[in-house]
């Protein structure tokens, strides 16, 4: 056995690659590949292992042509990876196969100055693991509403896949666009007169929010 | 391909947002906790692992 910190599930392997004094490799699970380190330990959160993590699965996605990232924290044994792998083999190629050649833009929308988003019903802050659950299902199925509306229909024919999240405080929306790297000058583009002190955009990004869940 | 990438610029939402809340999960640990005490310790890919073993064949 021997312990791997995971960085991303790729549909093909890469060269190894560097980045400072680490070294990234591709190694055969179950079909598909893994961009891997081997390492001793699991890293310390901190904002620069954050940072390090978030340089290393550019890299990544700049040699590959499809990425599934993986969250921080992979430390798993190469026999747990392979189980995990084999185990949910079906949706990693089917998401491999959905994002090869596109790319993630992040589209976060705020509330204008002085106007918080809506606080939640009295009495139902704490709430029940009922309430809990509904709260996720709305979240996940939350229509956007106002600007984040006006986006999502501007780009609507661009776009392969949108994932929308419902924010807190401040932060109204957050719009995850699957694009085509053939259509993001286009895309940019289309979504540039939106940017104001409420919209921000950013990306590209290796597609982040558009990974199976391997839990269900 | 590169390239692309090279344009990004992440801020510190951007590499939260994208690490802590987006990308596969390949394991999880849970502390079940009462009052601040950890009474279980679970590994979740493990608790998985165990599943396929005991779990007939087709289910």
């Amino acid at each position: 056995m021997s312990a791997l910190y995971v960085f991303a599930l790729t549909s093909g392997p890469a060269p190894a690659l560097r980045h400072a004094n680490r070294r990234i490799e591709f190694v055969e699970v179950a079909g598909v590949h893994a961009a891997i380190e081997r390492v001793a330990r699991r890293p310390e959160i901190s904002e620069e292992a954050l940072r390090s993590q978030h340089d290393i699965v550019m890299k990544i996605a700049g040699s590959v042509n499809a990425i599934l990232p993986v969250r921080f924290g992979a430390f798993v044994d190469d026999r747990e990876l392979d189980t995990i792998v084999s185990m949910r083999l079906g949706p990693i190629r089917e998401t491999l196969e959905k994002v090869a050649g596109r790319v993630q833009m992040t589209v976060r929308v705020f509330a204008s100055g002085g106007s918080p988003a809506p606080r939640a019903e009295p009495g139902r802050e704490q709430g029940s693991g009922a309430a809990y659950l509904e709260k996720r299902r709305q979240d996940a199925t939350g229509v956007p509403t106002g600007e984040a509306a006006a986006i999502s229909q501007a780009v609507r024919t661009l776009v392969a896949d949108e994932r929308t999240q419902r924010g807190q405080g401040r932060m109204r929306w957050t719009l995850y666009h699957l694009v085509d790297r053939s259509v993001l000058p286009q895309y940019e583009r289309t979504i540039a007169p939106f940017v104001s002190p409420i919209v921000a955009v950013s990306g590209p990004w290796p597609p982040f929010a558009f990974v199976p869940d391997l839990w269900s | 391909v590169t390239h692309i990438f090279d344009q990004s610029d992440a801020s510190l939402v951007d590499v939260i947002d994208n690490l802590l809340n987006r990308g596969v999960v390949l394991n999880a640990d849970v502390v079940l906790a009462l009052a601040n005490v950890d009474l279980v310790y679970l590994r979740l890919s493990a608790l998985l692992c165990a599943a396929d073993r005991v779990l007939p064949r087709g289910r």
